[in-house]
Protein backbone atom coordinates (compact mmCIF):
# COMPACT_ATOMS: atom_id res chain seq x y z
CA UNK A 1 0.00 0.00 0.00
CA UNK A 2 1.08 3.47 -0.57
CA UNK A 3 0.54 6.61 0.81
CA UNK A 4 0.43 9.17 -2.08
CA UNK A 5 0.36 13.08 -1.31
CA UNK A 6 -3.37 12.89 -3.35
CA UNK A 7 -5.83 11.12 -1.32
CA UNK A 8 -7.08 8.50 -2.95
CA UNK A 9 -10.29 6.86 -1.88
CA UNK A 10 -10.74 5.88 1.98
CA UNK A 11 -10.71 1.91 1.91
CA UNK A 12 -13.83 1.03 3.25
CA UNK A 13 -12.63 -0.48 6.70
CA UNK A 14 -11.77 2.90 7.80
CA UNK A 15 -14.53 4.26 6.05
CA UNK A 16 -16.95 2.26 8.44
CA UNK A 17 -15.40 2.45 11.40
CA UNK A 18 -15.83 6.28 10.80
CA UNK A 19 -19.08 5.80 10.11
CA UNK A 20 -19.93 3.98 13.26
CA UNK A 21 -17.96 7.18 15.37
CA UNK A 22 -20.57 9.41 14.01
CA UNK A 23 -23.99 10.04 15.37
CA UNK A 24 -26.44 8.03 14.05
CA UNK A 25 -28.34 10.69 11.93
CA UNK A 26 -25.37 11.93 10.00
CA UNK A 27 -25.10 8.37 9.24
CA UNK A 28 -28.75 7.91 8.12
CA UNK A 29 -28.98 11.38 6.59
CA UNK A 30 -25.66 12.30 5.34
CA UNK A 31 -23.09 9.32 4.43
CA UNK A 32 -25.10 7.42 1.86
CA UNK A 33 -25.94 10.48 -0.22
CA UNK A 34 -22.16 11.92 -0.55
CA UNK A 35 -21.26 8.96 -2.95
CA UNK A 36 -21.71 5.90 -4.06
CA UNK A 37 -18.94 3.67 -2.75
CA UNK A 38 -20.20 5.67 0.85
CA UNK A 39 -23.34 4.69 0.91
CA UNK A 40 -22.16 0.93 -0.19
CA UNK A 41 -20.38 1.22 2.94
CA UNK A 42 -22.71 1.97 4.86
CA UNK A 43 -24.72 -1.19 4.14
CA UNK A 44 -22.36 -3.15 6.26
CA UNK A 45 -23.93 -4.18 8.90
CA UNK A 46 -20.60 -3.45 11.37
CA UNK A 47 -21.92 0.20 10.51
CA UNK A 48 -25.00 -0.08 12.92
CA UNK A 49 -23.80 -1.90 15.99
CA UNK A 50 -24.58 1.26 17.87
CA UNK A 51 -27.98 3.01 17.27
CA UNK A 52 -28.53 5.72 19.73
CA UNK A 53 -31.42 7.65 18.98
CA UNK A 54 -31.58 10.02 21.67
CA UNK A 55 -29.82 12.83 20.24
CA UNK A 56 -31.88 13.02 17.11
CA UNK A 57 -35.04 12.83 19.27
CA UNK A 58 -33.82 15.19 21.73
CA UNK A 59 -33.01 17.77 18.45
CA UNK A 60 -35.85 20.39 16.70
CA UNK A 61 -37.08 21.09 20.67
CA UNK A 62 -37.42 17.79 21.24
CA UNK A 63 -40.32 17.66 19.16
CA UNK A 64 -40.23 13.74 18.33
CA UNK A 65 -40.20 12.42 22.30
CA UNK A 66 -43.73 14.13 22.31
CA UNK A 67 -45.47 10.42 23.34
CA UNK A 68 -48.26 10.66 20.45
CA UNK A 69 -45.28 10.40 18.21
CA UNK A 70 -44.38 6.52 19.15
CA UNK A 71 -45.23 5.68 15.70
CA UNK A 72 -42.72 7.71 14.14
CA UNK A 73 -39.51 6.56 17.01
CA UNK A 74 -40.79 3.03 16.18
CA UNK A 75 -40.40 3.68 12.56
CA UNK A 76 -37.08 4.56 13.16
CA UNK A 77 -36.30 1.73 14.88
CA UNK A 78 -37.49 -0.63 12.41
CA UNK A 79 -35.52 0.94 9.68
CA UNK A 80 -32.47 0.72 11.55
CA UNK A 81 -32.12 -1.98 13.95
CA UNK A 82 -32.28 -4.55 10.91
CA UNK A 83 -28.88 -2.81 9.23
CA UNK A 84 -27.13 -4.48 12.49
CA UNK A 85 -27.98 -7.96 11.92
CA UNK A 86 -27.65 -9.32 14.79
CA UNK A 87 -24.59 -7.40 15.69
CA UNK A 88 -26.38 -4.63 18.24
CA UNK A 89 -24.38 -3.48 20.91
CA UNK A 90 -26.51 -0.68 21.92
CA UNK A 91 -29.79 0.96 21.40
CA UNK A 92 -31.04 4.04 22.76
CA UNK A 93 -34.53 5.15 21.93
CA UNK A 94 -37.48 6.96 24.30
CA UNK A 95 -40.91 5.66 24.53
CA UNK A 96 -41.64 2.64 21.96
CA UNK A 97 -45.25 1.26 22.58
CA UNK A 98 -45.67 -2.12 20.68
CA UNK A 99 -44.53 -5.92 21.53
CA UNK A 100 -43.80 -6.45 17.78
CA UNK A 101 -41.09 -3.42 18.12
CA UNK A 102 -39.88 -4.90 21.33
CA UNK A 103 -39.94 -8.57 19.45
CA UNK A 104 -37.75 -6.91 16.68
CA UNK A 105 -35.86 -5.21 19.30
CA UNK A 106 -34.92 -9.20 20.88
CA UNK A 107 -34.65 -11.09 17.59
CA UNK A 108 -31.80 -8.54 16.84
CA UNK A 109 -30.59 -7.58 20.23
CA UNK A 110 -28.84 -11.21 21.52
CA UNK A 111 -25.54 -9.51 21.95
CA UNK A 112 -27.01 -6.25 23.10
CA UNK A 113 -24.92 -4.99 26.30
CA UNK A 114 -27.03 -1.46 26.48
CA UNK A 115 -30.49 -1.33 26.60
CA UNK A 116 -32.47 2.55 27.14
CA UNK A 117 -36.63 2.52 26.76
CA UNK A 118 -37.04 5.28 28.71
CA UNK A 119 -40.79 6.14 28.52
CA UNK A 120 -41.98 2.75 26.94
CA UNK A 121 -45.06 1.25 27.26
CA UNK A 122 -43.35 -2.13 27.84
CA UNK A 123 -45.55 -4.25 30.29
CA UNK A 124 -45.11 -7.63 32.12
CA UNK A 125 -46.46 -9.90 29.70
CA UNK A 126 -44.02 -8.44 26.75
CA UNK A 127 -40.88 -8.65 29.31
CA UNK A 128 -41.86 -12.26 29.66
CA UNK A 129 -42.07 -13.02 25.88
CA UNK A 130 -38.34 -11.39 25.36
CA UNK A 131 -36.18 -11.58 28.35
CA UNK A 132 -34.67 -14.68 27.49
CA UNK A 133 -33.26 -12.84 24.24
CA UNK A 134 -31.15 -10.15 26.62
CA UNK A 135 -28.77 -12.23 28.38
CA UNK A 136 -25.60 -10.36 27.60
CA UNK A 137 -27.15 -6.98 28.74
CA UNK A 138 -24.74 -5.32 31.57
CA UNK A 139 -27.08 -1.54 31.03
CA UNK A 140 -30.87 -0.98 30.87
CA UNK A 141 -32.78 1.68 31.22
CA UNK A 142 -36.26 1.48 31.54
CA UNK A 143 -37.04 4.59 33.53
CA UNK A 144 -40.55 5.66 33.53
CA UNK A 145 -41.68 2.95 31.55
CA UNK A 146 -45.38 3.05 33.68
CA UNK A 147 -46.78 -0.27 32.67
CA UNK A 148 -43.96 -2.56 33.46
CA UNK A 149 -44.40 -3.64 37.17
CA UNK A 150 -42.13 -5.74 40.20
CA UNK A 151 -42.71 -9.03 38.18
CA UNK A 152 -41.45 -7.55 35.26
CA UNK A 153 -38.16 -6.13 36.95
CA UNK A 154 -37.70 -9.61 38.76
CA UNK A 155 -38.17 -11.38 35.41
CA UNK A 156 -35.17 -9.09 33.92
CA UNK A 157 -32.88 -9.67 36.93
CA UNK A 158 -33.45 -13.51 36.51
CA UNK A 159 -32.90 -13.38 32.67
CA UNK A 160 -30.25 -10.54 32.51
CA UNK A 161 -27.70 -12.11 34.71
CA UNK A 162 -24.83 -9.77 33.93
CA UNK A 163 -26.89 -6.44 34.71
CA UNK A 164 -24.87 -4.04 36.48
CA UNK A 165 -26.69 -0.58 35.58
CA UNK A 166 -29.93 -0.20 35.97
CA UNK A 167 -31.83 3.11 35.70
CA UNK A 168 -35.53 3.41 36.57
CA UNK A 169 -36.28 7.14 37.43
CA UNK A 170 -39.71 8.13 38.11
CA UNK A 171 -42.10 10.95 36.80
CA UNK A 172 -40.76 13.29 39.78
CA UNK A 173 -43.39 14.33 42.44
CA UNK A 174 -43.71 17.83 43.71
CA UNK A 175 -41.72 19.37 47.01
CA UNK A 176 -44.75 18.92 49.11
CA UNK A 177 -46.28 16.02 47.76
CA UNK A 178 -45.61 12.32 49.46
CA UNK A 179 -45.76 10.05 46.85
CA UNK A 180 -47.76 6.37 48.16
CA UNK A 181 -45.17 3.89 49.42
CA UNK A 182 -44.30 1.11 46.88
CA UNK A 183 -41.64 -1.41 47.72
CA UNK A 184 -42.14 -4.41 45.66
CA UNK A 185 -39.68 -3.03 43.12
CA UNK A 186 -37.19 -2.96 45.80
CA UNK A 187 -37.33 -6.37 46.53
CA UNK A 188 -37.25 -7.98 42.86
CA UNK A 189 -34.21 -5.65 42.46
CA UNK A 190 -32.58 -6.55 45.73
CA UNK A 191 -33.38 -10.56 45.29
CA UNK A 192 -32.37 -11.11 41.15
CA UNK A 193 -29.95 -8.46 40.56
CA UNK A 194 -27.01 -8.95 42.99
CA UNK A 195 -24.36 -7.68 40.42
CA UNK A 196 -25.63 -4.35 39.76
CA UNK A 197 -23.25 -1.83 40.27
CA UNK A 198 -25.48 1.61 39.34
CA UNK A 199 -28.45 1.70 40.29
CA UNK A 200 -30.46 5.30 39.36
CA UNK A 201 -34.06 5.30 41.45
CA UNK A 202 -34.79 9.23 40.87
CA UNK A 203 -38.48 9.87 41.71
CA UNK A 204 -39.33 6.52 42.67
CA UNK A 205 -41.81 5.94 45.72
CA UNK A 206 -39.28 3.17 46.91
CA UNK A 207 -39.01 4.03 50.90
CA UNK A 208 -36.43 3.32 53.35
CA UNK A 209 -36.76 -0.26 54.12
CA UNK A 210 -36.58 -1.12 50.40
CA UNK A 211 -33.32 0.84 49.88
CA UNK A 212 -32.10 -0.96 52.90
CA UNK A 213 -32.86 -4.19 50.94
CA UNK A 214 -31.20 -2.78 47.93
CA UNK A 215 -28.03 -2.01 50.02
CA UNK A 216 -27.66 -5.42 51.36
CA UNK A 217 -27.87 -7.06 48.51
CA UNK A 218 -26.32 -5.65 45.79
CA UNK A 219 -22.92 -5.72 47.89
CA UNK A 220 -20.64 -4.65 44.07
CA UNK A 221 -23.09 -1.31 44.19
CA UNK A 222 -21.33 1.81 43.93
CA UNK A 223 -23.19 4.49 42.57
CA UNK A 224 -26.85 4.81 44.07
CA UNK A 225 -28.94 7.81 43.17
CA UNK A 226 -32.36 8.37 44.44
CA UNK A 227 -33.05 12.04 43.83
CA UNK A 228 -36.04 13.21 44.84
CA UNK A 229 -37.31 9.89 46.71
CA UNK A 230 -39.30 11.49 49.04
CA UNK A 231 -40.13 8.21 51.52
CA UNK A 232 -36.54 7.60 51.96
CA UNK A 233 -35.03 8.74 55.03
CA UNK A 234 -31.57 8.53 54.33
CA UNK A 235 -30.06 9.48 57.94
CA UNK A 236 -31.95 5.87 58.77
CA UNK A 237 -29.88 3.95 56.07
CA UNK A 238 -26.76 3.71 58.27
CA UNK A 239 -24.68 5.76 55.38
CA UNK A 240 -23.19 7.65 57.93
CA UNK A 241 -21.36 4.93 60.38
CA UNK A 242 -19.48 3.73 57.06
CA UNK A 243 -20.82 0.85 56.43
CA UNK A 244 -20.69 0.64 52.73
CA UNK A 245 -17.34 2.12 52.29
CA UNK A 246 -16.98 1.95 48.15
CA UNK A 247 -20.63 3.39 47.78
CA UNK A 248 -21.67 6.92 46.21
CA UNK A 249 -24.96 7.97 47.21
CA UNK A 250 -26.91 10.82 45.77
CA UNK A 251 -30.32 12.35 47.11
CA UNK A 252 -33.18 12.21 48.04
CA UNK A 253 -32.48 15.90 48.23
CA UNK A 254 -31.50 17.68 44.93
CA UNK A 255 -28.03 19.03 44.31
CA UNK A 256 -26.63 20.42 41.93
CA UNK A 257 -24.53 17.31 40.20
CA UNK A 258 -27.66 15.91 38.67
CA UNK A 259 -26.77 17.16 35.09
CA UNK A 260 -23.42 15.30 35.49
CA UNK A 261 -25.47 11.96 36.69
CA UNK A 262 -27.14 12.21 33.17
CA UNK A 263 -30.65 13.90 34.24
CA UNK A 264 -31.18 16.43 31.72
CA UNK A 265 -31.45 19.86 32.24
CA UNK A 266 -35.70 20.13 31.33
CA UNK A 267 -35.68 17.29 33.79
CA UNK A 268 -38.65 18.53 36.16
CA UNK A 269 -40.56 19.55 32.75
CA UNK A 270 -41.92 16.12 32.28
CA UNK A 271 -44.40 16.35 34.89
CA UNK A 272 -45.68 17.93 31.45
CA UNK A 273 -45.20 14.13 29.17
CA UNK A 274 -46.99 12.81 32.89
CA UNK A 275 -50.28 14.66 32.31
CA UNK A 276 -50.13 14.10 28.27
CA UNK A 277 -50.09 10.55 28.97
CA UNK A 278 -52.40 9.75 31.34
CA UNK B 1 23.36 -7.45 16.58
CA UNK B 2 22.46 -7.96 20.33
CA UNK B 3 19.17 -7.11 21.78
CA UNK B 4 21.01 -3.97 23.32
CA UNK B 5 19.73 -1.70 20.32
CA UNK B 6 17.85 1.06 21.85
CA UNK B 7 17.07 2.78 18.27
CA UNK B 8 16.30 1.56 15.06
CA UNK B 9 16.37 3.77 11.99
CA UNK B 10 13.77 3.53 9.03
CA UNK B 11 13.28 5.22 5.82
CA UNK B 12 10.05 6.81 4.97
CA UNK B 13 8.72 6.23 1.06
CA UNK B 14 10.28 9.64 -0.06
CA UNK B 15 13.63 8.56 1.03
CA UNK B 16 14.21 10.47 4.23
CA UNK B 17 15.81 8.86 7.76
CA UNK B 18 14.14 8.67 11.05
CA UNK B 19 15.09 7.18 14.20
CA UNK B 20 12.28 5.10 16.41
CA UNK B 21 13.35 3.55 19.85
CA UNK B 22 13.01 0.37 20.35
CA UNK B 23 10.33 0.53 22.91
CA UNK B 24 8.07 2.89 20.96
CA UNK B 25 8.17 1.03 17.71
CA UNK B 26 6.18 -1.97 20.01
CA UNK B 27 3.58 0.02 19.66
CA UNK B 28 2.70 -1.59 16.06
CA UNK B 29 3.31 -5.07 14.74
CA UNK B 30 4.65 -4.28 11.49
CA UNK B 31 7.62 -2.47 13.23
CA UNK B 32 7.87 -4.39 16.26
CA UNK B 33 8.78 -7.25 12.99
CA UNK B 34 11.08 -5.16 11.57
CA UNK B 35 12.89 -4.77 14.61
CA UNK B 36 13.10 -8.16 15.07
CA UNK B 37 14.44 -8.71 11.82
CA UNK B 38 16.88 -5.93 12.16
CA UNK B 39 17.86 -7.45 15.54
CA UNK B 40 18.56 -11.02 14.98
CA UNK B 41 19.97 -11.24 10.84
CA UNK B 42 23.31 -10.88 10.19
CA UNK B 43 23.26 -8.57 7.63
CA UNK B 44 21.86 -5.57 9.51
CA UNK B 45 23.32 -2.79 6.84
CA UNK B 46 19.45 -2.59 5.35
CA UNK B 47 17.32 0.26 5.95
CA UNK B 48 13.80 -0.69 6.10
CA UNK B 49 11.42 1.13 4.29
CA UNK B 50 8.11 2.13 5.65
CA UNK B 51 5.58 2.78 2.95
CA UNK B 52 4.70 6.48 4.83
CA UNK B 53 5.46 9.87 3.73
CA UNK B 54 8.00 11.89 5.48
CA UNK B 55 5.38 14.30 6.68
CA UNK B 56 3.17 11.64 8.12
CA UNK B 57 5.63 9.26 9.52
CA UNK B 58 7.26 12.41 11.66
CA UNK B 59 3.81 12.48 13.40
CA UNK B 60 3.34 8.80 13.80
CA UNK B 61 6.71 8.58 15.52
CA UNK B 62 5.88 11.34 17.50
CA UNK B 63 2.34 9.34 18.37
CA UNK B 64 4.76 6.31 19.27
CA UNK B 65 7.07 7.83 21.46
CA UNK B 66 4.53 9.97 23.49
CA UNK B 67 2.54 6.77 24.31
CA UNK B 68 5.40 3.82 24.59
CA UNK B 69 6.00 4.79 28.02
CA UNK B 70 2.86 3.73 28.95
CA UNK B 71 1.91 0.93 26.78
CA UNK B 72 5.05 -0.51 28.13
CA UNK B 73 4.66 -0.12 32.04
CA UNK B 74 0.70 0.54 32.05
CA UNK B 75 0.71 4.33 34.07
CA UNK B 76 -2.01 5.68 36.61
CA UNK B 77 -5.34 7.24 36.16
CA UNK B 78 -3.65 11.07 36.05
CA UNK B 79 -1.09 9.69 33.08
CA UNK B 80 -3.85 8.37 31.53
CA UNK B 81 -5.72 11.49 31.67
CA UNK B 82 -2.60 13.56 30.57
CA UNK B 83 -2.56 11.20 27.42
CA UNK B 84 -5.61 12.25 26.44
CA UNK B 85 -5.39 16.03 26.72
CA UNK B 86 -2.09 15.47 24.93
CA UNK B 87 -3.88 12.87 22.02
CA UNK B 88 -6.31 16.34 21.41
CA UNK B 89 -3.57 18.65 21.22
CA UNK B 90 -1.76 16.27 19.06
CA UNK B 91 -5.50 15.30 16.71
CA UNK B 92 -5.69 19.63 15.81
CA UNK B 93 -3.92 18.62 12.46
CA UNK B 94 -5.00 20.18 9.00
CA UNK B 95 -7.29 17.86 7.68
CA UNK B 96 -7.17 17.93 4.02
CA UNK B 97 -3.11 16.66 3.92
CA UNK B 98 -2.62 14.78 6.80
CA UNK B 99 -5.43 13.32 8.84
CA UNK B 100 -5.64 11.36 5.67
CA UNK B 101 -2.74 10.25 5.98
CA UNK B 102 -2.48 9.32 9.43
CA UNK B 103 -5.60 7.44 8.79
CA UNK B 104 -4.07 4.88 6.18
CA UNK B 105 -0.88 4.90 8.07
CA UNK B 106 -2.06 3.79 11.42
CA UNK B 107 -4.45 0.85 9.81
CA UNK B 108 -1.33 0.02 7.68
CA UNK B 109 0.83 -0.27 10.80
CA UNK B 110 -1.80 -1.79 13.08
CA UNK B 111 -1.58 0.77 15.18
CA UNK B 112 -5.26 0.40 17.36
CA UNK B 113 -4.91 3.43 19.70
CA UNK B 114 -3.90 6.01 17.09
CA UNK B 115 -6.95 4.50 14.40
CA UNK B 116 -9.30 4.57 16.54
CA UNK B 117 -7.67 8.21 17.68
CA UNK B 118 -7.51 9.18 14.27
CA UNK B 119 -10.98 7.56 13.21
CA UNK B 120 -12.70 9.38 15.99
CA UNK B 121 -11.21 13.36 14.79
CA UNK B 122 -12.26 12.17 11.22
CA UNK B 123 -15.95 11.57 12.89
CA UNK B 124 -15.91 14.51 14.73
CA UNK B 125 -14.46 16.96 12.00
CA UNK B 126 -17.33 15.59 9.95
CA UNK B 127 -20.61 15.73 12.79
CA UNK B 128 -21.23 19.27 11.66
CA UNK B 129 -20.84 19.53 8.00
CA UNK B 130 -22.53 19.32 4.83
CA UNK B 131 -22.58 16.32 2.44
CA UNK B 132 -20.94 18.83 -0.40
CA UNK B 133 -18.43 19.92 2.25
CA UNK B 134 -17.95 16.73 3.49
CA UNK B 135 -16.90 15.83 -0.49
CA UNK B 136 -14.76 18.49 -0.37
CA UNK B 137 -12.48 17.89 2.65
CA UNK B 138 -12.09 14.16 1.39
CA UNK B 139 -11.70 15.10 -2.41
CA UNK B 140 -14.59 13.13 -3.66
CA UNK B 141 -16.77 13.58 -6.89
CA UNK B 142 -20.69 13.20 -6.40
CA UNK B 143 -21.17 10.55 -8.66
CA UNK B 144 -24.55 10.13 -8.48
CA UNK B 145 -26.80 11.50 -11.74
CA UNK B 146 -29.27 14.33 -11.08
CA UNK B 147 -32.37 11.74 -11.50
CA UNK B 148 -30.53 9.18 -8.81
CA UNK B 149 -30.12 12.37 -6.87
CA UNK B 150 -33.41 13.61 -6.95
CA UNK B 151 -34.65 9.96 -6.16
CA UNK B 152 -32.64 9.95 -3.22
CA UNK B 153 -34.10 12.92 -1.57
CA UNK B 154 -37.49 11.51 -2.43
CA UNK B 155 -37.29 8.27 -1.01
CA UNK B 156 -34.42 8.10 1.41
CA UNK B 157 -36.57 6.92 4.30
CA UNK B 158 -34.61 9.05 6.93
CA UNK B 159 -35.90 12.51 5.61
CA UNK B 160 -39.00 12.19 6.80
CA UNK B 161 -38.21 12.11 10.31
CA UNK B 162 -36.93 15.73 9.81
Amino acid sequence: MEVVTTPVRLPDDILALISSKLPIRARVLMIPLVCKSWAQVLTRRDCWKEIDLFPWIDSNDRRLRHTNLADKREKMVRMLVPRSSGLLHTLCVYGLESLSIFSLIAENGTRLRTLRIPESDITDPMVQQIAARFSMLTVLDVSKCMFLDAPGLALIGNNCRMLEELHRRMYLHFLDEVPPVYDDEATAIASTMPNLKFLDIGGHSINTEGVHMILGACSKLKRLCMWRCFNVQAQNLGLAKNRFPKLTVWGPQPTDSFILLGYHPLEPLLLYDFDSKF
Amino acid sequence: MSSSVEAITVLSSDGDEFKITVSAAKLSKPLNWMLEDVCFSDDCDEVPTIEVNSKTLVKVIEYCEKHAPRANSGASDSDAEELKKWDIEFMKMDVKDILFHILMAANYLHMEGLYDLACQTAADLMKGMTVSQIRKIFHIKNDFSSEEQEQLRRQHPGCSFD
